[in-house]
């Protein structure tokens, strides 16, 4: 005769911050440290030069384009914020601000590529001064961010339209990009300005 | 004695931190860039802190603001099988002792 006493039930709560979201917190916060690590050397480094700072004889950086790019690459910070807002509504809703924001980060992405080749050509390389082998490593690290996080927002929208994306995993791209937009400008003021 | 020495040598040393000093970056001599040293220390060593603390307390903070689940919600026909624990069977029932059987 089986029990009539009723059966137990696991209870499984959900997670208060998606587990997605948590891991790509962590994530950031690495990296973060690894930038702030290198804006330190940065900062020594230029703090300590024998000749000021940047040294004689180094082009100029273009300051005023690459202000510009970072314009374009708040925008898309922000507008891929509002795209998650609108995914509650719908994929469909959340599609245009999406592809914008994907849009303006490779055009950020394609632009500082430019500057670059405009001054290896004018003689700024890794090893031709300091000021140039932070340059190319802090711009550059943050560029291999910038191109692994627009692959990832790529792929997301992608399932976007597919409409199996799921909200979880939106949020930590959310939070990755947010995270490539929101260090620009600190790296822009180190090393431009 | 040899312990009394071995502190008041200690004690000498630590009233004369200019000659215990061996780290050569520290010693800079020029005072601008042993500023711009001890303020980029003082960052590196906050930052982890104040990254590590600022998500605790968004995790303490998501947590108590998010719903508790309940038995009531949990229950019903939309658990999934593999979320239910075996049901309690009931106790074996001792074997019933039998006479030889009856021919």
């Amino acid at each position: 005769m089986s029990s009539v006493a009723s059966t137990p039930l696991r209870l499984r709560a959900d997670p208060a911050v998606p587990d997605a979201v948590l891991g790509m917190l962590i994530f950031v916060i690495a990296e973060v440290m690894f930038f702030a690590g290198l804006i330190s050397a940065h900062t020594i480094t230029e703090a300590s030069a024998p000749m000021g700072w940047p040294p004689p004889g180094q082009p100029r950086l273009p300051i005023e384009s690459t202000a510009f790019n970072t314009g374009a690459l708040v925008l898309s910070g922000v507008l891929l914020l509002a795209a998650r807002r609108k995914f509650r509504d719908g994929a469909s809703a959340a599609l245009p601000p999406a592809l914008l924001a994907l849009g303006l980060g490779a055009f950020f992405v394609f632009a500082q590529g430019v500057e670059w080749v405009a001054l290896l050509s004018e003689g700024l390389t890794m090893t031709s001064s300091t000021h140039g082998a932070f340059f190319y490593l802090i711009v550059g690290a943050h560029g291999l961010h910038a191109i692994a996080a627009i692959g990832a927002v790529a792929w997301a929208l992608l399932r976007l339209r597919r409409g199996a994306l799921a909200p979880d995993t939106f949020s930590a791209i959310v939070v990755l990009w947010t995270f490539v937009v929101a260090i620009w400008p600190a790296l822009y003021a180190k090393v431009y300005l | 004695m040899r312990e009394l020495s071995a502190h008041a040598l200690a004690l000498v040393v630590a009233w004369v931190p200019g000659s215990a000093s061996a780290c050569p970056v520290c010693q800079d001599p020029s005072a601008q860039d042993t500023s711009v040293f001890l303020s980029m220390t003082i960052f590196m060593s906050l930052l982890p802190l104040t990254l590590i603390g600022g998500t605790v307390y968004y995790l303490v903070r998501a947590s108590r603001s998010a719903p508790r689940c309940t038995a009531a919600k949990m229950d019903g026909p939309a658990m999934a099988d593999a979320e239910r624990t075996p049901p309690m069977s009931a106790p074996p029932t001792p074997a019933l002792q039998t006479s030889a059987p009856v021919r």
